[in-house]
């Protein structure tokens, strides 16, 4: 037995076989990159179907097939600056972030989140907040912003990720910079995030949370799935 | 070695990163993942291009790649399928009748049944597929090899979907339990 409950082998199978779109495809997404025994599951219908895939016939390679993809390969260590390609990386979150769940529900949720956050953070009260939605469109956490950059997460749910797996905290200031982490932990909780290698926290940055292989990231920029993320906005 | 492992072994070196470990796997692998791409896309351009983008994927998320949770070649088929789907969801929006040459004149259920007969006759997964309900079988290969959706299955299969949805699993079940 997997352990799994029956809907999440239901959606393993389906998963496997290509057949999740919307809602059920993020599910999985997520359960893929939180759930070992359903990553497992999923690993194990793909193989049993493995030999429909090896009865492909293949096909001759393009003359320049190796040549366009090692192009395309990003360096193994990153440089500092900015390539082309991270800010084609950079492109796609924010081009994701529109088809995020609309602003309304996001705006209304700060509203509330903002005189929350009052209760709990030093004066004077925060300056900007983030509110970060996970890609079903549910508020994962909040960032609150004081004073001379204090930046604190506070998370609105659960995550508890396997123990070879964490979960780290990005911001994006400028396209030229790239994401910086800024905190890393081993589930979801508060936390005082690390505004050192970063520039004061202004409106429109970007705040995101992936998960990264164990004591976080291995080339110092998002590597695992975006779990969460919003932008700051100045708070009311 | 196996064919899977040797497979696995070129990922982790791209994750340590040797781009000559994922040249050789482009070299091994590319032209059998041109080949699983041209089944659900239908046109050489863009079985290349899914074929192409999944190396860079492959290249970018080496370092998660984790054998305990399943085999290299698993990993890569998995990664080609999703970039393929991903293409064909964009391309059907923008020129779904672009194009309509490649679209053959046989029928789904004998589609179903030419895969089979593409699979090794000494392959366990072809008898057990054998012993399957025929709409059943032509669901589930016709999801993983052609990249249809329930929508489409369903239609195609004259099922309700919800009919569609249970015989899959059910048919993924019997499967499961024959191959064991």
């Amino acid at each position: 037995m997997t352990g799994l409950s029956a809907d999440d082998e239901d959606l393993a199978i389906d998963y496997a076989l290509g057949l999740c779109d919307g809602g059920d495809e993020t599910s999985a997404n997520t359960l893929m990159a939180l759930n070992r025994a359903f990553a497992l599951s999923v690993n194990d219908w793909r193989e049993k179907l493995t030999d429909i895939d090896l009865s492909a016939a293949p096909q001759p390679l393009p003359a320049d097939s190796w040549a366009m993809i090692a192009r395309r390969l990003e360096p193994r260590t990153l440089p500092r600056q900015a390539t082309g390609r991270t800010t084609q990386r950079l492109r796609t979150l924010w081009g994701e972030l529109a088809f995020w769940r609309p602003a309304a529900l996001a705006l209304s949720f700060i509203v509330m989140v903002a005189t929350l956050a009052l209760l709990f953070v030093a004066k004077p009260g925060p300056s900007l907040i983030a509110v970060l939605e996970t890609p079903e469109g549910r508020p994962g956490a909040i960032v609150t912003i004081s004073g001379k950059n204090n930046l604190v997460l506070v998370p609105l749910q659960t995550i508890t990720p396997d123990e070879n797996r964490t979960l780290e905290v990005w911001t994006l200031q400028s396209r030229d910079r790239g994401p910086v982490s800024i905190g890393r932990m081993a589930s979801a909780q508060r936390l005082m995030l690390d505004p050192s290698r970063i520039g004061p926290a202004a409106e429109g940055h970007l705040f995101e949370i992936t998960l990264e292989p164990a004591g976080g990231s291995p080339t110092g920029r998002p590597t695992g799935p975006v779990l969460m993320k919003g932008l700051a906005r100045m708070a009311l | 070695m196996t064919e899977a492992d040797a497979i696995s072994l070129l990922i982790e070196a791209c994750a340590g990163g040797d781009d000559q470990a994922l040249a050789q796997l482009h070299q091994r692998e590319g032209g059998r993942m041109i080949g699983v791409a041209l089944r659900i896309l239908k046109r050489r351009t863009l079985a290349e291009e899914a074929m192409q983008d999944s190396f860079v994927l492959v290249w970018r998320h080496a370092s998660r790649f984790d054998r305990s949770l399943g085999n290299g070649r698993t990993w890569l088929y998995a990664i080609l399928r999703h970039r393929s789907l991903e293409i064909l969801r964009k391309e059907s929006r923008f020129d779904l009748t672009d194009d309509m040459a490649v679209f053959e004149g046989a029928s789904d259920a004998d589609d179903a049944e030419t895969l089979m007969e593409k699979l090794d006759g000494a392959s366990r997964l072809r008898s057990c597929l054998a012993r399957l309900e025929p709409k059943r079988r032509a669901a589930i290969l016709l999801s993983f090899a052609h990249g249809l959706s329930h929508g489409e299955l369903a239609e195609r299969l004259r099922l309700p979907l919800g009919t569609l949805k249970s015989w899959i699993r059910r048919g993924m079940q019997n499967l499961k339990e024959c191959l064991q």
